[in-house]
């Protein structure tokens, strides 16, 4: 007993004594490149994927049509060049000699069936709605497929992006391996699948014979929760590359680390109130100018988010080159204006007990948010202290984010605190949320004229076109209010200085992961 | 003593069905359901509606159970709903770390808690027993993602003696095939994640049993023991330990499950990849089957546990006799 005991003993010290030789998930020395990632992927098969471990996985193993570049310009991919035929046919010429990584060819008729599966309701496919406008996929032969349009739609070519809904399978496996295919996934990306041991890691190893030739030899995507322990791993060595999400704690010491560089840009994604336009208090304009009078912006944005966000200006995000300007503006602090406001609006406190009435009914709101953000918590929390010393009966109420979907969906909330990520097109900022018929419209907005601008943003592929009708609109929900865009997300990647050749881009894509080395 | 334990197995039938009535009832209390989840911010109306159709989710609640028991029969789990995989698979995948990281926690607060009390029993007053009591009120106190970070911060960047985050090889296969790189490699990772899980129940253990074998210590047989002249030792260890046993084993399997069902918070800091993260994933998003096979395992490890001390009862205790 007491041997053995001993022998645990020495096991342990040695345990301890040993130093970091073997780093946490690592495999061969040389061009090895780990990744420190948030949550783990739910499938990687890309027409159901809808989280951002997938799809930054995803766009490893697979290949759109397109790829977007770091100015959101498509740039080819399987596709080698297209041409817009007539305002509702596109026709893609793929790039031939692909090969899928079991070795089958790429063909038109794995790209047909992609399209043809996501549009097919029986699949599942969250991202459905941005590829609805096609009406048709056709293989005009072995390397040309023909997309028919039931109606221009200007922002086609940006979904089409890997990383979007365009991730092209190889039909032959899809049918090979059924419901398989989600845990072993077959494309033509520039990394081959290796292993994926859940909430662990997701193993890749480099496509030597593909039509990129990536310099790493694998890729691991360590899956580690918690936003300290991560930062925590890229500073010990541990891993080489983490991203947001970051506690601004973690983000302000990882600066002064000499191992690692911290690059920090804004990203695809705003935080913002969704306002109910058919609550009946919140109904009047006057109302929601005055809440937003009293939102103190670049406080939260200085202490909450510790300036790793930026504040909004409007709906119009910084990275839409061409369309974004700092001209457009929501109401800013302004507590006088916005007791002016509501006095106007009728609200007033008569029966002097501290809280703003009208017609014997006190002001009472629900400010909602999920209970995933601590940051959004924080900021409930302080909205709810000003709207209460305003002599607005408010109270917070914080639910998990099924929850809180499905009370947006429902429209059974007043004020809702909620982001969006991902914007690659003002139309994928805009169109579902503000249009009358938008499947995202949960403040149930209805304006005539910006339902007309954005059916015509669809329409129009002229630059300058586009810039007037989205600015037109930014406009118009500056001023009504059914959003109040809060913060522009900030992105932030921490990489260890051995690694060279990463590209951040705002989309928080890992698309330039190919041309990474770690020597 | 056969026919107790066969009687307790055959219990544990109502015991699992309750339990599954149980995880099934309260999936219908929480608002969100997973077509939401699945569907995030892209979802539509329409969209949603056929969604629940698919799942299933638009049929009567008892038709729900009635099914979900039929393919239970039939050792069906179902599949996840997010995770487009079967259930009893993911357990499968991550029952084991579970299992390891409580198994070790568990033997590391035994195998420092009871010595600790004892010691502390033993000097009463003195200066070991007031610092064991110290760092007892600091383990019971210290919340567990706080002491998790300081030690990652202290041992994996400061020193760099440890890896910050996940799981070596499975200790038990290492230990089976003698690799001793492995075995290693596997407990270079436990280390911080199973102390983290042990503190809490280690400084119970040690208030639990210095308290304990103080009662004990009162009672006129260990009296008549050191008249008897015995040594110091043997009155320590067979007459007051012995019988200070039974509320400890008692702790001990309730700990055994708390660590269980409670490692979640340590295998979130540690991206340790058991059970618990899975299940916490399964309650956000929803994920019906996943939760529900997850109790279910959850609540038969718990019952057998259960079992198990009270047959450990008897051999601390020669008079607890089962019938």
């Amino acid at each position: 007993m007491t041997v053995f005991l001993r022998r645990i003993a020495a096991l342990v010290l040695l345990a301890f004594a040993v130093t970091s030789g073997v780093p946490a998930g690592a495999g061969p020395a040389g061009g090895v490149l780990r990744i420190g990632i948030d949550v783990d992927a739910g499938t990687l098969d890309p027409r159901l994927a809808n989280d951002t471990t997938a799809r930054r996985v995803i766009e490893q193993v697979y290949d759109g049509l397109i790829e977007l570049d770091a100015q959101l310009q498509p740039r080819p991919a399987l596709a080698e060049s297209w041409t817009q035929v007539s305002p509702t046919v596109w026709v893609f010429r793929l790039r031939r000699g692909v090969r899928f990584h079991d070795g089958t060819p790429f063909t038109a008729e794995d790209v047909v069936f992609t399209f043809q599966t996501i549009l097919d309701p029986a699949l599942r496919a969250p991202l459905r709605g941005l590829v609805t406008p096609i009406s048709k996929v056709e293989a005009v032969d072995e390397a040309t497929v023909r997309f028919t349009l039931s109606a221009p739609y200007a922002p086609l070519l940006r979904y089409l992006d890997g990383s979007q809904a365009g991730g092209i399978v190889s039909k032959r496996a899809v049918e090979r391996l059924g419901a398989q295919f989600a845990s072993n996934p077959v494309g033509t990306g520039a990394f081959k699948f290796v292993s994926w041991q859940r909430n662990s890691r997701i193993t890749l190893e480099a496509n030597t014979s593909g039509w990129r030739r990536p310099s790493l030899t694998q890729i691991i995507f360590n899956i580690i929760p918690d936003n300290s322990t991560r930062a925590a791993a890229v500073e010990s060595g541990d891993v080489d590359l983490i991203h947001s999400p970051l506690s601004p704690q973690d983000v302000r010491r990882l600066r002064t680390v000499s191992r690692v560089s911290v690059t920090q840009m804004t990203g695809l994604g705003h935080t913002y109130l969704n306002i109910n336009m058919s609550d009946p208090i919140l109904r009047d304009v006057r109302v929601r100018r005055a809440i937003a009078h009293l939102i103190p912006q670049t406080t939260i944005v200085r202490q909450i988010y510790q300036e790793m966000d930026r504040p909004a200006n409007s709906i119009l995000l910084p990275a839409w080159t061409g369309i974004y300007t700092d001209d457009i503006t929501q109401p800013g602090h302004d507590i006088a204006r916005a007791k002016a406001l509501l006095a106007e609006a009728g609200w007033t406190d008569s029966n002097r007990d501290g809280v703003l009435d009208q017609g014997g009914r006190n002001f009472s709101l629900v400010v909602r948010t999920h209970s995933e953000d601590p940051n959004r918590i924080q900021i409930v929390e302080l909205l709810i202290s000003i709207l209460r010393s305003s002599g607005i009966e408010a109270r917070a109420e914080i639910t998990e984010f099924p929850a809180l979907v499905q009370a947006l969906i429902a429209g059974t909330h007043q004020i809702a605190l909620v982001g969006w990520l991902g914007l690659v097109d003002p139309d994928r900022g805009m169109y579902n949320q503000f249009h009358s018929k938008g499947s995202q419209n949960w403040e149930r907005y209805t304006n005539a004229r910006v339902d007309a601008l954005l059916d015509e943003g669809r329409q129009k592929a002229d630059p300058a076109e586009r810039a007037r009708i989205y600015r037109e609109v930014a406009r118009i929900i500056a001023a009504d209010l059914p959003y109040y865009i809060l913060t522009y997300q900030g992105y932030i990647v921490v990489v260890n200085r051995r690694v060279q050749g990463f590209t951040p881009i705002p989309s928080g894509s890992f698309r330039s992961l190919w041309q990474t080395s770690t020597p | 003593m056969l026919r107790y334990l066969a009687r307790r197995l055959l219990l544990l039938v109502p015991v699992m069905l309750g339990a599954a009535l149980i995880a099934f009832a309260l999936l219908l209390l929480i608002p969100g359901d997973p077509a939401v989840a699945l569907l995030g911010q892209e979802v539509s109306g329409p969209e949603l509606a056929r969604f629940r159709h698919l799942l299933g989710l638009d049929r009567p609640v008892p038709v729900q159970f009635g099914l979900y028991l039929w393919r239970l029969a039939q050792g069906d789990l179902g599949s996840s709903i997010t995770l487009h995989a079967p259930v009893l698979g993911l357990i499968g995948s991550t029952l084991p770390a579970t299992l390891e990281l409580a198994i070790v926690s568990l033997l590391l607060s035994i195998g420092a808690g009871i010595p600790l009390g004892l010691l502390a029993a033993r000097r009463r007053g003195g200066l070991l027993d007031t610092g064991t009591m110290v760092i007892a009120q600091l383990g019971v106190s210290m919340p567990v993602f706080w002491l998790g970070v300081l030690l990652i911060l202290l041992f994996a960047v400061q020193l760099d003696w440890l890896p910050s985050f996940g799981r070596g090889p499975a200790l038990v296969a290492a230990v089976a095939s003698g690799d001793a790189a492995g075995i290693l490699d596997s407990l270079r990772h436990l280390i911080l994640p199973a102390f983290t899980l042990a503190f809490f129940n280690l400084a119970l253990l040690t208030r639990l049993t210095r308290w304990a074998v103080l009662e004990v210590l009162e009672e006129d047989y260990v009296r008549t023991a050191r008249a008897k002249g015995q040594a110091e030792r043997v009155v320590m260890y067979r007459h007051a330990l012995r019988n200070a046993l039974l509320p400890i084993i008692t702790i001990i399997g309730l700990q055994f499950g708390n660590a269980l069902g409670g490692a979640v918070v340590t295998e979130t800091i540690y991206g340790w990849p058991g059970m618990g993260r899975l299940v916490v994933q399964a309650i956000g998003q929803r994920d019906f089957p996943v939760l529900q096979g997850a109790v279910l395992v959850l609540a038969l490890l718990f019952s057998v546990v259960n079992v198990a001390v009270d047959l450990a009862y008897g051999l601390a205790d020669p008079r607890i006799r089962y019938e």
